[in-house]
């Protein structure tokens, strides 16, 4: 039969051959080379979704022609857990321990990269591949799970705060060292707009104004400090997007940009309190845009579908024509992106895709004994339902050890001012207070949650059916806190700073690199939420 | 002017001198008791339910040095408050049970009367129940009985006082104010002794809901069988979650002492939920599990208002600058169930009511973040704190300073065999008497009256939720019988008397009645 199969392949290529011409059957038989787009905490602000205040042609470029995705989610918003779900197509809660943020990535989850390396695909990446953490291989040599980096390449960057990684110029280099005879797949990890941010930059040297952010979101006081903060994170999308600019202009130089599947995404919402690390509406939404004419049958569509970053793996393998349960991987829950590629219609096309689950382990360390904050919950068209397993711990981090769950920023430390000042401050409350154990927001009026609905009696037959329909996939998904389980993420020896408040807590002044030393909290503080 | 100055001056020598001397040789001692709570619920204990931070309580382990392994020799309120101030076991001290008819012999010798002849000034607030008036202070505030939670009226000095307020604020605020006005020209010796978190278990009118609501996990013994080979004392008590647990205990009915304004604002937390429970109107295994959760916010909600207290205590110290020359000490009359084996309450030889924290910052002394798993006793405070404060500890205590593991060092010749003997029954619990040896590894016990006659091992590293009896594990045959020898000898050395010889006002207020006897057992005969 195999004989066959590739009998009859041979005979297609050099009928395609003879022909001369590269039509849309042959592309088809050809996988495409794949430029993965990956900004690191970006929320979804972009020309294509309506935003003012950042420029981001090259992502409009990739949606216009291609497809937008109005409903693209993380299931995780933080960094290394959620390039762990996008690398595995595995769901948060079947990641052991690479479900934690700095975690020991364990060496039985193959990602994709390492798969299409295997198959001899030409797979490199550049800057923030999987990260932060440390992922070796089950003889302790460490992986490359996102490919061969390539980084030779600097340029003086427009701020002090962004990387001086000439990201398009590494991947002509990827490019030129790619053999003419194998497709490709590059990793475009772009260290931008993650924190921290020349202060007034955007103003400064973007040329933005105050005004031009047309809206702060309810959870932050609408301040100077936060909008300069918002503009300051605008410009350094904007850098991300220059540089994806250049590498398309590059592809089409080259004859490749109609043979190129591009994704261009974001790890999660941006490092802002409440968003990063949050499993809020704006945490886990996600900017996503696919171009690749050879395989979408109409350009131009809005997707309202909801897909998550399980799916990705999914989508590479079967771009790639490599059968999952061969793959070595441990097995995957997403599904392709195929039929949404292939539909002609715009909106929704799968009835089936019509909400995403979330949730969260250990993220930072700065409780006690390194505890996460556990959450799990569902998002669906009109809600968002939160559960939060241990509302009597501190969901941003400890106040003594700085709310270290939260990155340090301009908005942080003006919020936590305000906090000090009034602890009925309502965005001290809803950025670093406590959490009730059941969050429901209605997403239709209230799409920054900030109206927690939970205890309203009128909503309370959606609560429960969310609730239902939300613990009863967990479980078929073997979810371990739905067995009882939940406490082993916390128990995984974080690979930086384990043991963080502990040793504070002895007076030792352990050092956290993402932490200002003001926002540490002189005295102690009531814990109501 | 020159007069008041050179007055002044010579005060200020004189208190320099005195504040010197007392640092050289005799620190201050503030010793921070409570009562009934157990080490799952100290988070530096780390406990896998992870059921509440302690922030406060954890930094007097962080800065100092934590015993996982503090046993207590009787586990209920009374007998372990006599043994901590007499270094004595029950037999000995004569306090076997929580039995008003027989108060504490205040005349005996305890700690704080030998530290107070040794120039300590002394005061005990809070929680006493020892039923006699205490001896050996200069200053004593405390609660009558048991006490109450809110508006505690408290007797100071043999004089009857009201306050307002929630019980551990009221001692906490005690506490300070004696530390602001002691003399201070003496070390001092605080015990701040307090009510939480014992049964009925309410919390301050701040901390009710402090918990968000969260679902606490449960033990994995919730719904024990008592199965394993284990006997009569098992299945025959009366603790538990599923019968014993009162409309009181729920926080279906409100505690009588609340003013009116409090009692809104319990009702405005308890009610609602309340009214929920009313109409799922649950029964069996859900009926437990709905009670676990309140046990747990109510219970959980008093250890807040003791971490705080402790914070506060702290703080005072740091303030004063104290805290270089004061050893703090943390700890509780005895371990508790929360949930394990289906129970609440104590009384048990069983690892959860049998450990009590101990916690003891010594700046200097103790390497901060240090800690032991050596056996240790709350039998030995008494020794250690004579020891700290270089005062010679009579020869009759009979438990061992603790001062060279502080150190961190562990004598070569330091105990590797505990000996246990509970008495209470009855009331209130129906648990059998029983009398052990716990090692690191094993327990041995003894339940032997009245109405049976039953050895049983425990084994921790096999089984460390103890849930099976391996008494008659041919296996174990070799280990039975070296624990028996030792316990013989430990027995001896305690100088426990024979069974038959205990008194049988030991074993409680009540009577026993209408107990089938064991058939051909020696026994203690009950009079009364």
């Amino acid at each position: 039969m195999k004989w066959f199969l590739k009998l009859l392949a041979s005979v297609t290529l050099c009928v395609s051959l003879l022909e001369g011409a590269a039509d849309a059957e042959a592309a088809e038989q050809r996988p495409p080379n794949i430029l993965l787009a990956i900004a690191d905490d970006w929320s979804v602000h972009a020309g294509a979704y309506g935003t003012k205040w950042i420029k981001t042609p090259a992502f409009d470029r990739v949606a216009e022609q291609g497809l937008l995705f109005t409903r693209a989610y993380t299931p995780m918003a933080k960094c290394a857990p959620s390039r762990a779900i996008l690398l595995t197509g595995r769901q948060l809660w079947q990641l052991e321990e690479a479900a934690n943020h700095q975690p020991y990535f364990p060496a039985k989850f193959k990602t994709w990269p390492e798969v299409l390396a295997e198959r001899g695909w030409h797979v490199g990446c550049t800057a923030k591949g999987w990260a932060p953490g440390i992922a070796n291989d089950a003889a302790g040599r460490p992986r490359r799970l996102t490919g061969t980096p390539y980084n030779a390449r600097k340029a003086s960057p427009p701020t002090p705060k962004i990387s001086n990684n000439d990201y398009a110029g590494n991947f002509v280099d990827f490019l030129d060292a790619a053999p003419k005879d194998a497709p490709w797949c590059f990793w475009y990890g772009a260290l931008e707009p993650h924190r921290s941010y020349e202060y007034r930059s955007g103003v400064e040297q973007g040329g933005k104004k105050l005004a031009d952010v047309d809206r702060v979101p309810g959870y932050w006081p609408d301040d100077e400090t936060v909008r300069h903060d918002m503009l300051d994170y605008a410009f350094e999308v904007e850098h991300f997007d220059r540089h994806l600019g250049r590498m398309i202009d590059e592809l089409e130089k080259r004859g490749l940009l109609d043979q190129t599947l591009i994704i261009v995404t974001s790890d999660h919402g941006m490092p802002f309190p409440r968003v990063k690390g949050y499993a809020y509406h704006d945490s886990n939404h996600v900017p996503l845009a696919i171009r690749w004419p050879g395989g979408i049958a109409r350009s131009g569509r809005v997707i309202d579908d909801f897909v998550d970053f399980t799916d990705v793996a999914a989508t590479v393998l079967d771009y790639a024509r490599i059968d999952a349960a061969a793959s070595g991987m441990q097995p995957m829950i997403g599904k392709s992106w195929r039929p949404l590629l292939e539909s002609d219609t715009s909106g929704s096309i799968d009835p089936n895709r019509d909400h995403v689950l979330i949730g969260k382990e250990r993220t930072d360390v700065g409780r006690p004994h390194d505890w996460g904050y556990p959450i799990r919950g569902i998002v669906t068209r009109d809600y968002l339902f939160l559960r939060n397993y241990e509302p009597t711990r501190w969901p941003a981090g400890n106040p003594e050890t700085g709310y270290l769950d939260t990155d340090s920023s301009p908005t942080k430390t003006l919020i936590l001012r305000q906090g000090r000042a009034d602890r009925s401050n309502l965005h001290w409350r809803l950025c670093f207070g406590m959490r009730p154990a059941e969050e429901l927001y209605d997403l239709r009026q209230d799409p920054d949650c900030v109206n927690n609905r939970a205890g309203d009696e009128a909503l309370a037959k959606v609560k429960g059916e969310l609730l239902e329909r939300m613990t009863g996939e967990l479980k078929r998904q073997d979810d371990p806190r739905m067995f009882g389980r939940g406490d082993m993420f916390d128990k995984y020896p974080s690979a930086s700073k384990p043991g963080f408040y502990d040793s504070y807590s002895r007076g030792e002044k352990p050092k956290a690199g993402w932490a200002d030393p003001e926002d540490t909290e002189p005295n102690p503080i009531e814990p109501t939420p | 002017m020159t007069r008041i100055a050179l007055l002044c001056w010579t005060a200020a020598i004189a208190t320099v001198a005195a504040a010197g001397a007392a640092e050289r040789s005799q620190p201050n001692i503030l010793f921070i008791f409570s009562d009934d709570h157990t080490t799952q619920a100290v988070s530096c204990y780390g406990e896998s339910r992870k059921l509440i931070q302690t922030p406060n309580i954890d930094r007097l382990a962080n800065e100092g040095m934590k015993f996982t392994r503090c046993l207590v020799p009787n586990s209920i309120c009374g007998p372990s408050r006599a043994t901590v101030l007499t270094g004595k076991y029950s037999h000995l001290n004569g306090f076997y049970g929580n039995d008003p008819r027989r108060p504490f012999d205040g005349s005996q010798t305890t700690f704080p009367k030998l530290l107070q002849k040794a120039g300590y000034q002394t005061a005990i607030v809070g929680k006493w129940h020892l039923e006699s008036d205490p001896t050996g202070f200069d200053y004593w505030h405390i609660l009558p009985g048991q006490g109450i939670y809110y508006n505690p009226p408290m007797i100071r000095g043999g004089e009857r006082v009201k306050h307002e307020g929630y019980v551990t604020d009221v001692i906490t605020d005690l506490s300070i104010e004696w530390l602001k006005n002691r003399d201070r020209s003496k070390p001092f010796l605080l015990m701040s002794q307090h009510k939480a978190p014992h049964r009925e278990w309410a919390p301050a009118l701040r901390h009710l809901g402090w918990d968000n609501d969260r679902v606490y996990p449960e033990p994995e013994t919730l719904f024990d069988d008592y199965g394993n080979g284990r006997g009569l004392a098992w299945r025959d008590q009366d603790m538990t979650l599923a019968k014993t647990f009162t409309d009181r205990d729920a926080k279906l009915v409100a505690p009588p002492s609340l003013t009116p304004e409090q009692r809104r604002e319990w009702d405005a937390y308890y009610e609602p939920r309340n009214e929920k429970f009313r109409q799922a109107n649950l029964s069996g295994q859900d009926l437990v599990r709905w009670r676990y959760q309140r046990y747990m916010h109510d219970y959980l909600g008093c250890i807040k208002a003791v971490d705080e207290s402790v914070g506060r205590l702290l703080k005072y110290l740091d303030d004063e600058g104290l805290t270089e020359n004061t050893v703090v000490v943390y700890s509780s009359d005895q371990g508790f169930f929360l949930g394990e084996h289906g129970w609440f309450d104590k009384r048990w030889i069983l690892e959860e009511s049998l450990t009590t924290p101990l916690l003891v910052r010594w700046p200097k002394v103790t390497r901060p973040g240090d800690a032991t798993s050596k056996l240790v006793s709350v039998l030995d405070f008494a020794q250690t704190f004579l020891d700290m404060a270089g005062v010679p500890a009579p020869d009759d205590m009979q438990g061992r300073s603790l001062v060279p593991l502080l150190k961190g060092q562990t004598p070569a010749d330091w105990r590797t065999g505990f000996y246990y003997h509970y008495y209470e029954f009855p009331q209130p619990h129906r648990v059998r008497p029983h009398y052990g040896i716990v090692t690191e590894r094993y327990k041995l016990v003894h339940y032997y009256r009245p109405d049976l006659d039953e050895w049983e091992l425990y084994d921790l590293h096999v089984d460390p939720r103890e849930t099976k009896n391996f008494i008659n594990d041919p296996a174990y045959a070799a280990t039975v019988k070296e624990l028996r020898s030792q316990l013989e000898e430990l027995r001896r050395q305690c100088k426990a008397p024979p069974l038959d010889q205990v008194p049988p006002e030991a074993y409680g207020a009540a009577p026993a009645r209408n107990i089938r006897q064991p058939v051909g057992q020696p026994r203690a005969t009950t009079r009364n």
